[in-house]
């Protein structure tokens, strides 16, 4: 193999030669999908109904809308290809509402486009808004729109409740029931469908790439906003019709412009992303380094010597220099196993997202170090310092493929996956790998949705934290963090019957400044090849301290895994300092997981909570092949819904989305947040650090696949 | 207020938390950049490739540079290693492109690279080809995507390579997308100038419908 840029010559021409490549700076030219407009609830729509298009799948909308106002934040995620679901926030300024003069309000809608649209009939769509809790948005719909041409769509639809205010038509389905909404937090199944139905339609013309014009006739006579119940008028409805303008600034930004009801203007913008559609389109980074051929064995059979094994210091050489080339691409050498034919690498990932990248990268820096008879390379990714699973490649399969056509599937056919094998001894670790000590110090950020005093809340800070590796597999850690501004300790005092396992945030928020985050030991093992261990003692996190233990069950192959975990905990003194308060609890649950082939993942855990309470939780998440997750989930306990307070039970939604999705660079970090449209004492978990399930199998079969057409890049 | 909770809701929900604490703070600049549109691809682009023919035929290893049609931009490429038929030739800024026969068989480092080819021998200048190509799309799938190719040829042509003239054959590659995906395919027509021996001298290659097509010139080596 040549290196030319090792060559003296190479390097002094360099400078005049290669200044500058631009290649990767080419502009990304690529035609986006086009994408149905959004309305002001910030779903699929004209102005203020629905249309039945359905955004790309897997669209996630981010959209704030304005008038008279009201103003609605909206999430919404396109689940399926014909389903959209959406969580609101809407605030409604100076309305004077059931007690409030700024009255907030979530919400969840829940469409489902039935019927594609085709030459001659129109795309149709169910949909339900504002279902479940208090429900002053709450809506039915179905609805049809069809396309005129490329540019033109007219939609025509039939509404109920708040859509089925204005010119009804009668009540098909009988008297809509009055509301009884309790705790709130339930699906108002009795109201679907009842009561008046009201038609509305609307008009989109499009007349260039960006620019939407829409006109509608909206089915809601705002009757809570215009007068009734509502001791202040938000606005003067005089029309039903409504106009609008949507512009798309670029393929993240839309923003939209109406008139309503014949007297408001309105304003919306959305920022829209896809998991199938990154900001860079794919990876920008820089590529592997060579993959180095060994010299063909029949006519250099020599070259294959094995008595290099057997010399002083040959194996602690190629273990060094492994280890520098290793760590230059981001893979960190805890240990490195070399025979004669064999080099197993026990390696900890530090920098790529797509786990099937730092594996080729590795098979790709041994090809170069690894004198040519040693011909099995076995890749074992660790995670807490355990095995999490061995890749084993044969080193002529590797100089056989990796120009071949279709080179990543032929790797896969055949790469060797199975469990990791032992943990091997102190003399194959690099020099300098145990112990190791690491510290970080970075800013936090806190936020606190919802309150209807406040609906956002946050705080900034600085965090200190450091963690000491005596030897594989036990950690101990620690962090320390301090405030410098935000409002996070101005919430409203528990009004919990429950023990206040969660709902004193505010007093950890007051009194706990500078606080000690966490302070624990832990320790990975494995029983047995499917099976993985942890024991964590110590400050586990902000509310609580205790004793944690977790055993989990994964083979390599298998989309199932179970899991077993028991706690026992203490709750911590509102200072951050060493102290508990008298509230200890016994709590754990047994876990099922499941990664079903479609993109979902599913997980059930059953188990007492940290209140006490016994229940179940149910968590279902689309995951996309790059790391993209969006999904939702919910708690069941004994504790009701009284008891349980506003809500009647636990449950929110989380997102994930890595950073190299906008970055275009691998990197290990990603961006999410659960939201919960509130936190209360019930069906509430302890927050363990570093548990095992989601660490593992990123190593495993379904996720390795999932990106292994970066094996090669 | 409502204004206010607004603004601070977006960015929360956007960057609100992250696995390291650090991390949301890295993501605000991508976050604006992706808003503003403001992404183009990787590291700001900086000179060009600014060399003579002169300093071109003086340097002393084998050299390729390398044009985007799109853009005009030119890039020189050193040849890094050699692996059976393949040679891979990277720039100094991590990007590598990969040559079989003269034809590009794949890129790394400019985002959806072009993974593999299976690449027929367009040397006869005749007759018809087929070509698979695998790129990597945004949803992390390899894209199989086949071609129907057609081959002519015109003799003779000179061409100034560094400043001199070669006399070269040149073979023109029209290739259309075949299959059942064949919408969504691109047709392009790739054009090679090859010497009696068959080494390839010079091409316009289509790289990838974003990129467009390059031209390559292999200098000397």
């Amino acid at each position: 193999m040549t290196r030319n840029f090792r060559s003296p010559a190479a390097i002094a021409m360099g400078a005049v030669l290669l200044s500058g490549t631009a290649l990767a700076s080419w502009s990304n030219g690529a035609g986006a999908e086009p994408r149905p407009t959004l309305g002001l609830y910030g779903t699929t729509g004209l102005v203020d109904m629905p249309s039945a298009l359905s955004q790309p799948d897997g669209e996630l909308t981010f959209t704030s809308s304005y008038f008279a106002g009201i103003n609605r934040n909206t999430l919404s995620f396109q689940i399926l290809p014909r389903v959209q679901g959406s969580f609101r926030y809407s605030g409604y300024h100076e309305f004077n509402y059931a007690g409030f003069e700024d009255y907030y309000d979530r919400s969840f809608d829940l469409s489902f486009q039935f019927f594609d649209e085709s030459r001659y009939l129109p795309a149709m769509k169910i949909g339900l808004q504002d279902f479940v809790g208090t429900g002053i948005s709450s809506g039915e719909y179905i609805v049809a729109t069809k396309h005129l041409g490329p540019k033109i769509a007219v939609t025509a639809g039939l509404g109920w409740g708040r859509l089925g205010s204005e010119g009804d038509i009668g009540s098909p389905f009988g008297a809509r029931p009055a509301r009884d909404f309790g705790r709130g937090g339930k699906p108002n199944t009795g109201e679907w469908f009842k009561g008046p139905a009201a038609p509305f339609a609307g008009l989109s013309y499009k007349p260039s790439e960006a620019l939407t014009l829409l006109a509608e006739y909206s089915s809601d006579a705002y009757r809570l906003e215009t007068n009734g119940r509502s001791a202040s008028r938000l606005f003067a409805h005089e029309s039903p019709f409504n106009f609008g303008v949507d512009y798309a600034v670029n393929d993240t930004l839309t923003v939209g412009g109406y008139y309503l009801y014949g007297s408001e203007i309105g304003l919306r913008f959305s920022l829209a992303l896809n998991p199938a559609r990154p900001a860079v389109r794919g990876s920008v980074a820089a590529a592997p380094g060579a993959l180095a051929e060994r010299p063909d064995p029949a006519r250099d059979p020599d070259a294959y010597f094995t008595a290099w094994a057997a010399r002083p210091g040959v194996l602690k050489t190629l273990r060094r220099d492994a280890h520098a080339q290793l760590l230059a691409e981001g893979i960190e050498v805890t240990a490195l196993s070399i025979t004669e034919g064999r080099a197993e690498l026990r390696f900890r990932n530090l920098r790529y997202d797509a786990e099937a990248q730092a594996i080729g990268r590795a098979a790709r820096v041994l090809s170069r170090v690894m004198p040519p008879s040693v011909e099995t390379f076995v890749l074992v990714p660790t995670v807490f310092d355990i095995g999490a699973s061995a890749v084993t490649l044969r080193r002529s399969d590797l100089e056989r493929l990796v120009e071949a056509p279709d080179a990543e599937a032929q790797l896969f056919a055949v790469a060797g996956l199975g469990a990791a094998g032992p943990r091997p001894g102190p003399a194959d670790r690099p020099e300098g790998a145990f112990p190791k000590l690491t510290y970080s110090i970075g800013p936090f950020v806190r936020s606190s949705f919802f309150d209807p005093s406040s609906p956002v809340r946050a705080a900034f800070g600085l965090s200190l934290g450091a963690s000491y590796t005596p030897r594989p597999g036990l950690v101990f850690s620690g962090a320390v963090e301090k405030k410098l501004l935000g409002n996070l300790d101005e919430g409203r005092p528990s009004n919990s019957v429950l023990p206040h396992v969660r709902t004193d945030v505010v007093r950890y928020e007051r009194e706990g400044d500078p606080a000690l985050r966490n302070l624990f030991g832990a320790y990975y093992f494995r029983p047995s090849d499917d099976l993985y261990g942890r024991v964590t003692a110590g400050y586990l996190e902000r509310m609580f301290g205790g004793v944690s233990g977790e055993l989990l069950y994964k083979p390599v192959s298998s989309p199932l895994g179970l899991g077993l975990e028991l706690n026992y905990a203490a709750k911590r003194d509102f200072d951050g300092g060493f102290g508990f308060q008298d509230y200890d609890v016994l709590t754990g649950h047994v876990s099922a997981y499941y990664d079903f082939d479609n993109g979902f993942h599913g997980q059930l855990d059953v188990g007492r909570y940290l209140a006490g309470d016994v229940g179940a939780t149910l968590s279902l998440d689309r995951e996309f092949r790059n790391g993209w997750s969006v999904g939702a989930f919910a708690t069941l306990t004994d504790v009701s819904a009284e008891e349980f307070g506003e809500g009647s039970f636990d449950k929110g939604i989380r997102i994930s989305i890595p950073l190299s999705y906008f970055t275009g660079t691998p990197t290990r970090g990603s961006i999410g947040r659960t939201i919960r449209p509130i936190t209360r004492d019930g069906g509430a978990r302890l927050s363990v650090p570093g548990r095992l399930y989601e660490g593992i199998r990123d190593y495993h079969e379904g996720e390795l696949a999932d990106q292994w057409g970066r094996v090669w890049r | 207020m409502i204004k206010r909770a607004l603004g601070a809701l977006g960015l929360a929900v956007l960057a609100g938390c992250s696995n390291s604490t650090s991390s949301s703070y890295e993501l605000l600049g991508p976050v604006l950049a992706t808003v503003t549109g403001a992404f183009g691809g990787a590291a700001p682009a900086a000179g060009g490739f600014e060399a003579t023919d002169e300093q071109m035929r003086a340097f002393p290893d084998p050299l390729m540079v390398v044009e985007t049609e799109a853009t005009g931009r030119r890039t020189g490429f050193l040849l890094q290693g050699t692996n059976r038929d393949t040679q891979t030739w990277a720039s100094q800024d991590g990007v590598t492109l990969s040559f079989r026969q003269g034809q590009l068989v794949s890129s790394r480092g400019l985002g959806n690279d072009l993974m593999s080819v299976d690449s027929p021998d367009i040397r006869p200048g005749r007759g018809t080809v087929s070509r698979v190509r695998y790129r990597l799309g945004g949803d992390e799938r390899v894209v199989r995507r086949r071609f129907d190719c057609t081959l002519s040829q015109s003799g003779g042509e000179t061409l100034s390579i560094a400043g001199l003239p070669r006399s070269l054959r040149r073979v023109t590659e029209s290739c259309v997308p075949s299959g059942a995906a064949a919408a969504d395919g691109q047709a392009f027509e790739n054009r090679y100038w090859i010497t009696q021996g068959g080494a390839v001298i010079r091409s316009r290659q289509f790289l990838t419908r974003e990129l467009g097509y390059l031209t390559i010139t292999r200098i000397n080596g």
